[in-house]
Parts: C-alpha cells; structure tokens; sequence
C-alpha cells in the first residue's frame, strides 16, 4: 500500500465523543496534607484509611515523574488538578435525538444496543426505564451467590476489615510515582468479593456496563478471590469515552487466594487526542495481580486502543505454588497516540507458568512500545514462561518498538521469547482485494486476523465488539 | 469479454511484455503456455491490477469497458478472478469469513442484499464436497498450514463462490498431483458456460488435458509468437519451445 | 559506591588526563580528549540506574585504583605465549604487551599496522579524520574515559582494493606486570573500498593477577568494504575487561562480529555498528561460556540508519557456578530505512544451580517497511534429548558433553574462519569438560 493511501486513510476525522457537563461540588485545585484529609473526610472515611493515604501522599512528595518509558508529553502540573469533585447532577440530553450523531454512529457502528447507547451517551438516568431493574435482578442474584461487589466508597464502609486487609498488598503505595498519587487521593471505584469456593454467577462485565458509572480520576480497584472461587470481571468499554480530566491516574489489585481464578479484561477507549495529537487522555495505571495462593491463576486481557498516552504493565506476582498468570493485549495507536505497555511476570513460586501474547499496532504518527519483564527468582523451580509479541506497522510515519527483560536466576527454568514486526503485507492486502473487499474492510480483516490470539480471551460478547472496535479506530488509515 | 491490444509492461523498470495482443469472447477457454520468463505471471498480475507492474502502452478492454482505469478491487467486483499460483496466508482469519466478505463486496457492488449467513454456509459447503475439500478447513485461516494441493482447491472453491465471469488460472496446476489435478479439473469445468471465459496460464500441457482450451497461445519474450488449438499444446510437449515460431 | 568514592575515581582520572594535555599531541587531539573527558565527567561512572548498566555492578571494580602505566615487561617466552597462538602459515600474528605493540613495524603490502603513537606521526591526516567518527561517547562512559587517556593502541589501515588473504592476530598480553594497572587502548581499523580482511583480537592473561583493560576498537568500512573481526576473550579470574568495538558502514559494507568468552572475571563487551548507508550488511554472533563468579555483559548495539541493510546476530551463553550473564541487543530502525531486514537471537544455557542469565533483545523501529524478529531463550539442556541418548547407550556426562558441544557449534558454524573456529572449540572442550 501507498503512504499516500495510508495517509488518506489516517486522515479521516475521529468519530468525536460527548461531553457531559457535570455541575459538581469540587475543591480548589491543588494538592496538600490538607486536601488528603478533606478527601477523606468528606468520605467520612475510617482512621486506617486516611493513615494510609497520608503515608502514600508523604510517601509521594519524595518521589519523581518517571522518565524511562518511550512516551513525550509535557509535564503535569499536580496543582492544577482539582482532588475531590462530587457529581451533583447531570445535566444530558434527554433523549438519544439530542446527541450528537456522529457518535450515535460510532456506537451503531459498535452494534451497542440503543438502551445502552442511551447510559453512554448521558440520557438521563430516569429516561432509561429498565436498566434500574436489570441491575437490581444482577444484585439479588450476586448477593445470593455471596459475591460482594460494589464501589470502593461502598465497601470501605460495609466491610471495612476486607479493605484493610488486602488494601495496597499488591500494589504499595510506594511501588511508583502514580500508585502513590492514586493511594492518596483516589475518589472511588470498584471492590469485589468473592467467597470461598463461589464461582461468580456472571460475568461482571454485565453488571459493569449497565452501571456504567463515572469512574474519575483516580480510581482504585479491589478484587479478592478467596480460596477455590472463579470470577470473570470486564472493565471498560467499546464505546469511546470522553472525560475532562487529562491525567488518570489508576490503581487495580488483584488477590487470588488457593485455586482461585481471575480474569480481568480491560477495553480502553478513552478519548486520543485529535489527528494533530492534541488533547488526549493520559491513562497512567498500575495494575498488579497476586496469585497468593496455590494453583491460583490471574489473566490479564487487555484491547487498547484509547488515550492519547497509555502507560501500564498488569502483572501478576507468582507466587503460590502452581499458578499461572497470564496477559493477552491489543495496543493500537494511531495519529499521535502514544503507548508504552506490556506485563511482568514475577515467578516466586515452583512450578508456576505465564504465557503472554502482545500484539501492537501503529499507524499515522503512533508510537507503541511493548516493554515486558519475566523474571525468575531463585525459588521458582520449573519455571515457565511463552511470549510472543507482534508488532505491525501501517504507515511509514509510525513506530513501534520492543523491550523484554528477561532475568533469571533459577536454572530448572524454562523461558520462550518470540517477537516480529513488519508493515502490512502488500501479499495479503492484493488477495483480499482481488477478492473484491475493498482497501478498508482488507486492512480491518487482516488486521483482525492479527489481533485473533487475543480477542479469543475475552468473554463472547466483547470479542465481537471488539473486533468492531479496531474497524473504527483505524478508520481513516485509506481513503 | 477481454480484448488486449499492443499491451506493455514492465516491472522495476524492465519491459517484460512487449506488445501483447489477446481476444477472448464469452465462454471461450485460452491456454498461456511459455517458457520460464516470458511473461506469463506477469500478465496475470497486469490483468489483476497488481502494484508494481506498470502499462507503458497498449489497452485492454473488459466487458466493453477500459480494464486499466478500474482499481483492483473493482475489477474483481465485475467478475475478474485470479486464482493465485502462490495462494496468500492470512493468519487469524478464518476461511469462511473471508470468503464471506468477499461475497458480500461482490454482491453489494451489484446492488444484491448481502447473503444470508444459513444459505452461504449451505452452499459453500457443497462446493466444498464437490471439490472434496474436508469442512475443517473452512474454519481454519486462510491458507494458513494448507498443504500445496489444499491451497490449489481452496483458490478453485472462491472461484466457484465467487462465480466470476472471467478466471485467470495462473499454473494452478503446479504442485498438484494427478488425483487433485481431476478435481480441481472438474471443479474449473463446473463453471464452463456461455457467458463465462478462463484464461489458462500453465507451463505444462498436462493440465490441458482436463480443461480442454478452445485457443492455446504461445508467449514468448513478451509476445505471442504462436497460436493454434488444442493440437498445439500437444506439439510443444513433444517438441519443446525451442523453434516455436522462428 | 559513596559519591566521595566516585569524585575521588574522577579525580584520579583527571590528573591523568591533565598529564596528556600538556604532552607533545597535536592541538586537536587535545582538544578531542578534553571533549571526552568532559563527557565523562558530565555523565559520570554508570550506576545500575543506568538503563545501559542496569545488570552490571561496577561495586568490584570501583574497589580497585589502577594506575595507568605498567612498569616495562620483558617480552615473555615464547612457550608461554604458544598456548594462545594461532599461528601458522595461515595467519599474521602480533603481540600486545601490557598496551605495548611489540612486533616491528609490520609494512607489508596488504596492509600497515601500527601503533597509535608512530601513527600519529606518519599518518596523522588520517587519524585526524577518522577518530570518533563511529563512537558516541554520550552513551558509552568508557569510551569517553578512553579516548580521554588511552596513548597506546593499534592502527590498521587497509588500502583499497585489497584481498588480505592472511587473517591478522592481534594478541594482547597481560603480564604479571600489569598488576593493578588499567591499560586503555584505543585502536583504530580502516578498511578501504572493495578490500577485504579478517583480524582476530585476542586477550589473555598469563599470571592471574589483577589489572583492568579499557579498550576501544573504532572501525570504518568504506564502500563495499568487509571485515571479518574476531574477539576472544580469554583472560583470568581476576581480570576487569571493558571493551567496544564501534563501527561505521558505508555503502555495500560487510560486518561480521564473533565474540567469544572463553575465560575472565568480569567483563563488558559493547559492539555497536552503524550502517549509514545503503545495502550494507552486518553480522553479530557471539558465545560466553562462564565459570565461578564471572559476570559478563555483552551489549550489541545496530543502527539500521539506511534503507535495503541486512542485520542478523546470535549470542549463546553458556552458563555454570555462580556466574552471571547480560545479553542486551539492541537494533533500531531509523525514519526512513526501509526494507531492512533484521534477525537477532539469545539462547542461555544454565548449567548450574547459582548461575544467572539475563536477556534484553530490543527492537526500536520508526518506518514500516522492515522485517524485524527476535527470539529468546532460557533454560537447561533438554531433558529428552538426554534420556534419548543415554537410552543409545552414553553416560549422562557423554550426552551432556555432546549437547552442550551441539548448543555451541550453532555459534561456531557461522564463523568464517577455521583456524578461530578450531582454536575456540579446542578450548572450549577443555573448560566445559573438566
């Protein structure tokens, strides 16, 4: 293919997303000791939670911006960012014909129902007569299975003693710069339960999009699977989302006690910046998972396509004996979008096994980079790891760039590592169109073929999405 | 249907075809035989609209209108085939789904409603028996781990989903053996009919002996040197290319 | 390593470094020196938080105050050098000693080597345009501490159109001289248009004492120009060994690297090169094979800055006692060179319950139309192969021995020349095998 045709096609314009207005009760911007404590006042938060969030901000004080990975943006001013901001009320459109249709096609072009077009879109809450059931049956039905789950806020003050327990065990708020941030002034999130020997009866992506609710700035999630449990949790979605806050900032922990399961899947569509590469949101996460207990396993899948800079690496810490981790990602970046992604996979215990699977795309100006670490300790005897990482480029303007650390230090260890990157095969795109699909639908078709390996981790229903989703977020690549 | 005039072509700069001329009416069989290097692949590609081979001169018409002004996708849309002598692999996709957007482009660029997903499978299963292609590869990528003689079928079963009005078999005959040679034979054959022409691209008279051409043509340095009927074939196998046409 | 420690390392250097400065060299190498020094200070001894230095701990070394120049050794028996000769009929051999070129002035007509002093006075033009062309001392401290104070080294200079049909071997010597010394050398290869040769560098160590080599070999191929460069490394358990080869391509060069660790204690290896121009080709193949607490570093580094480049590079380690290992390859793809092609591999062997491998293959690319792969692996000798064997018939130590040799050859096979190939198996069937 042309780099004329290649950029005819990146240049068509980004289906724009939809900003809600939020009348909101905020603080003034900025950050100190005192903005801490309001915040956990205001959450009339318990004395554990605000020691610990005044240790991360002390903590946060001492440490710098991060630097090494392969992003450029300039830099954040912390004390610009407002720390507390309560939605009042929204103030949507009433109804889907007051939205704006550019993004009514992109949802259509996702294949999202029109009852959950309408939550995306910010019709308000009332128009929407039975999500309000929908959820409340999802509800009875997860808390008869035992199964807690609800936001952060929620759980600090029904089941205080789960969050101090597992609260930062994974993640310490002195991992990095941004965890710290987050450990102390996130606003809310997600806290999930799973009792001993439960298999959750759902997919809580189910339960998620139908609630979909503003996560904010700074959110934090907790998911604890006790022994023998199973729970598949979605996070995110297809659609593409818009938020006024430039800078995210979130934290997810993961504890998967004996036996126990978890699979997180993540779709991020938050808003790339315009094809000049400006605006954006930066998606700064840290996302770690801890499989605790014996033969426990935590999956990771990830489809990237959003943000104007994505930096984040779930991992899992293997640490009980016979578990298995594992990480499935989709990266793609276009215009000016930059990613610096990938896991860790940290082996502590014997016998444990992780495999991951990377695949990268970049097109226009996109930079996406895989960084990846295995490491293997000393007592992780028979160790296993498989990593493949693909990259494929479209466009003579783009990037894409590898970087896996491989360390180990126990011999019985047995480490596979596999990467390839090449442009879009000229072969392939002439048989496609020999075969009468024109450029568009080959360059989707081939680049969803690419990204196969991947989409088959995640539940059924987002697989499909998904592979809508890449359509949308390359289109432009030919004219 | 396919009308060549005085065609030149030349790829990276380097004249290849040099002065083709080639007339094919509806429901017509030609054979393309030659040495290596002559040109034969390179026909196939200019006729296709592949990149990289550049028309210097000349003209081809195409069901009455000028080949060279459609894209490559367009040209396929108005029934154009090429059954590629290197069938391409395209990991993750599956067979049917690819043979199904290709149906459906064809369908849309002539104004049908895209075809029902039951009906679809019906039929390319049949055509699949018919070319005793297992069903398991219907759900596996595209040519992805097909055996040569697998990939061979596969290009004749688009062929027959696709029902183009002009086939251009570029030496699917290489890497087949006997047994496959009859049912991909067969399966070209199915498709003879009045309104429809094959262009045969072979470098061995072999193939020819199941699809029976009505016009065997000799190309040589970028030119057909030669024409005849079937009985031509017949000769350069006994005789070689070696003096055909001095 | 406390700061005053690191100051007080500078400052050593620097009165070095003053010392050249007021010496008899021409103004413009003054002034490159004093460049480099400046670089270095500015950026100081890596730390670990240099990503480049991450798997290296300079601690060991830091412990050590070495002084720059060796008292004057005698040239040892030859009995005692036969051991790591090559030579024979098929090869041109010079000798080293403690930084010292020893041989006469060798002329012939192939091609001149000399050392870096002498060329300095009859091939000063040459130099003067040639040094620094392909090192970059911002990203290599050591190179910027060599070029600061190295006064001796070799040069080669192979005229145009020249087929140097003997390989050359360059033996450099630590005698027990050297003992707590640091010996930087800075050597300078220049192969021109159309000419061909292969040149074999060669470190040992006779008598096991402590000393530090800093060594840069800068290389320029010129157009169609090719080299075939050997490094072996076969030093003792207590040497320190920094070294780079840094090479610029031009047009339709070859490069082919192999690098071997037979022996030593701690070492760094950098070989970087830089294809500037077009349909230039390099390849990069190395074996460590580490013993007791040998740590060694191997850093490749392959600037694909023109478009139609060829790169493919394999490194193997071998790894046994508590020794450690480092492979970080790194190829980048500059805007703009398209169609290359580039291939690169790590395979660590760990033989030993304590040893240690880590593997970096990198990839940075910036245009699409490029084929680039690695692959990496870390593990035992394969379990099967071994039950297959012994149930042919051979003790596990046999089929251990053979697997080992087999893991080996794959390195071994691609280098150009016998002589290296039989010289670095014979030793390596010593060490493994003991």
């Amino acid at each position: 293919m042309s780099n004329q045709e290649v950029k005819d096609y990146l240049d068509k314009a980004y289906a724009p997303g939809f900003i809600t207005d939020i009348e909101s009760e905020a603080f003034l911007p900025g950050l100190s000791e005192d903005v801490v404590r309001a915040i956990s006042a205001k959450k009339n938060e318990p004395e554990f939670l605000l020691k610990f969030r005044l240790q991360a901000y002390r903590h946060w004080l001492t440490m710098k911006e991060p630097t090494w990975a392969y992003v450029r943006y300039p830099s954040v001013n912390f004390n610009d960012i407002i720390y507390y901001s309560a939605p009042k009320k929204k103030v949507g459109p009433k109804n889907l014909s007051e939205v704006d249709p550019e993004l009514l096609r992109t949802y259509e072009k996702l294949g999202i129902p029109l009852r959950e077009q309408e939550m995306l879109a910010g019709v308000a809450v009332d128009a929407v007569f039975d999500s309000v059931s929908v959820a409340t049956t999802f509800k009875e039905k997860l808390a008869d299975a035992g199964v807690i789950f609800g936001s952060f806020s929620e759980a600090v003050h029904n089941h205080p003693e789960l969050i101090e327990r597992y609260l930062g065990t994974v993640v310490p708020y002195t991992d990095n710069f941004y965890a710290a941030l987050n450990s102390a002034v996130f606003s809310d999130g997600s806290f999930c339960f799973i009792p001993k020997g439960v298999r959750c009866p759902m997919e809580l992506s189910t339960y998620f999009r139908i609630n979909a609710a503003k996560t904010g700035q700074f959110e934090r999630t907790l998911i604890v699977a006790e022994e023998s449990s199973y729970v598949s949790y979605l996070e995110g979605c297809t659609a593409p989302m818009r938020d006024e806050n430039q800078l995210h900032a979130a934290v997810v922990e993961l504890v998967a006690l004996d036996n126990a399961q978890i699979k997180y899947s993540t779709v991020q569509n938050w808003y790339p910046g315009d094809k000049n590469g400006r605006g954006g949101i930066y998606n700064f996460v840290t996302k770690r998972g801890d499989c605790r207990g014996h033969r426990s396993k935590i999956s990771w899948t990830q489809i990237e396509t959003g943000s104007a800079i994505t930096w984040k690496y779930p991992s899992v810490i293997l640490r009980g004996d016979h578990s298995v981790g594992e990480f499935y990602s989709v990266a793609l970046t276009n215009n000016y979008q930059q990613a610096d992604t990938g896991t860790k996979m940290i082996h502590i215990g014997k016998n444990t096994t992780s495999t991951i699977v990377s695949k990268g795309i970049s097109a226009g100006h996109g930079q996406n980079c895989y960084r990846g670490l295995v490491k293997v300790l000393k007592s992780a005897e028979n160790a296993k790891n498989y990593t493949q990482c693909d990259s494929l480029l479209l466009g003579s303007e783009c990037a894409a760039h590898t970087f896996p650390y491989i360390e180990v230090k126990n011999s019985t260890a047995s480490i596979g590592h596999e990467a390839a990157t090449s442009k879009i095969s000229d072969d392939q795109l002439f048989y496609c169109l020999q075969r009468g699909m024109n450029q568009e639908d080959a360059i989707n078709m081939i680049v969803n073929g690419f990204c196969k390996q991947v989409f088959k981790e995640l539940p059924m229903e987002f697989a499909v999405e998904a592979q809508k989703l890449m359509a949308v977020s390359l289109e432009g690549v030919v004219g | 249907m396919l009308n060549i005039e005085n065609l030149h072509a030349s790829v990276d700069g380097k004249s290849i075809l040099k002065g083709l001329n080639l007339n094919i009416k509806p429901g017509e069989i030609h054979a393309i035989m030659g040495p290596n290097g002559a040109g034969k692949s390179t026909l196939a590609n200019v006729l296709s609209g592949r990149d990289g081979y550049e028309v210097t001169q000349g003209s081809i018409n195409f069901k009455g209108q000028s080949l060279l002004d459609m894209n490559i996708d367009i040209r396929a849309r108005e029934g154009l085939f090429l059954a590629f002598q290197y069938p391409v692999e395209i990991p993750g996709v599956s067979n049917m789904s690819f043979l199904k957007a290709a149906m459906n482009a064809k369908r849309r660029h002539r104004e049908q409603t895209e075809m029902d997903a039951m009906d679809f499978l019906s039929l390319i299963k049949t055509k699949a028996k018919q070319l005793q292609l297992n069903e398991e590869m219907l759900y596996r990528a595209v040519n992805e781990g097909f055996s040569g003689g697998e990939k061979k079928r596969n290009e004749v079963l688009q062929m027959l989903m696709l029902e183009p009005c002009l086939s251009i078999l570029d030496e699917t005959d290489s890497g087949l053996d006997i047994d496959a040679l009859q049912i991909v034979a067969q399966g070209v054959n199915s498709l003879r009919a009045n309104n429809r022409s094959f262009l045969v691209i072979t470098h061995y008279q072999r193939l020819l002996n199941y699809i029976v051409p009505d016009y065997v043509h000799v190309l040589a340095d970028g030119k057909i040197i030669k024409s005849g009927n079937k009985e031509l074939a017949l000769e350069l196998e006994e005789s070689g290319y070696v003096g055909v046409g001095s | 390593m406390s700061e005053l420690n690191e100051q007080n390392l500078i400052a050593h250097y620097a009165s070095q470094h003053q010392h050249l400065l007021t010496s008899a060299e021409p103004d413009w190498l003054k002034f490159y020196r004093a460049k480099a020094f400046e670089t270095f200070t500015e950026n100081g001894i890596p730390t670990t938080a240099v990503e480049a230095w991450k798997y290296t701990q300079l601690r060991t070394w830091h412990k050590n105050k070495f002084h720059q120049h060796p008292k004057h050794a005698q040239l040892p028996e030859l009995y005692e050098l036969q051991l790591f000769s090559m030579l024979d009929e098929h090869c041109q051999e010079v000798i080293v000693l403690d930084g010292v070129l020893q041989t006469k002035i060798s002329d012939n007509n192939a091609m001149q080597i000399m050392d870096f002093k002498h060329a300095l006075k009859t091939e000063e033009p040459l130099l003067q345009s040639y040094l620094g062309q392909a090192v970059n001392h911002d990203e290599h401290p050591f190179v910027s501490l060599c070029d600061a104070l190295a006064e001796q080294g070799i040069v080669v200079i192979v005229p145009e159109n020249i087929v140097v049909d003997k390989p050359l071997h360059i033996l450099y010597v630590s005698s027990k001289n050297s003992e707590n010394c640091v010996n930087h050398l800075r050597n300078l290869i220049i192969v021109g248009k159309h000419s061909k040769v292969e040149i074999i560098e060669h470190f040992v160590d006779l008598h096991d004492v402590t000393y530090f080599t800093n060594h840069v070999t800068e290389v320029i191929l010129e157009e169609n120009a090719s080299l075939s460069h050997y490094k072996l490394e076969q030093e003792g358990n207590k040497s320190f060994h920094i070294g780079g080869i840094h090479v610029k391509q031009n047009r339709g060069s070859d490069f082919c690297s192999n690098a071997v660790t037979i022996s030593g204690h701690f070492s760094r290896h950098d070989i970087a090169t830089t294809m500037v121009e077009e349909s230039a080709n390099c390849t990069l193949n190395g074996l460590y094979f580490t013993h007791n607490q040998q740590h060694v570093d191997y850093h490749t580094t392959i600037h694909h800055d023109a478009p139609h480049c060829h790169s493919s590079s394999v490194y193997k380690g071998i790894l046994t006692d508590k020794s450690s290992s480092v492979f970080n390859g790194k190829v980048v793809v500059k805007h703009g060179a398209q169609k290359t092609a580039s291939k690169q591999e790590n395979h660590n062997l760990l033989l030993s319950e304590s040893c240690e491998a880590n593997s970096k293959p990198e990839l940075e690319i910036y245009t699409d139309d490029v084929k680039c792969a690695h692959g990496a692996t870390t593990g035992q000798l394969d379990e099967e192969a071994l039950f297959f064997l012994q149930s042919r018939g051979l003790a596990l130590s046999k089929a251990r021995r053979m697997l080992i040799r087999a893991f080996a050859n794959d390195v071994f096979n691609q280098m150009p020349s016998s002589i290296v190939r039989d010289y670095c198996q014979r030793y390596l069937e010593m060490a493994a095998y003991e």
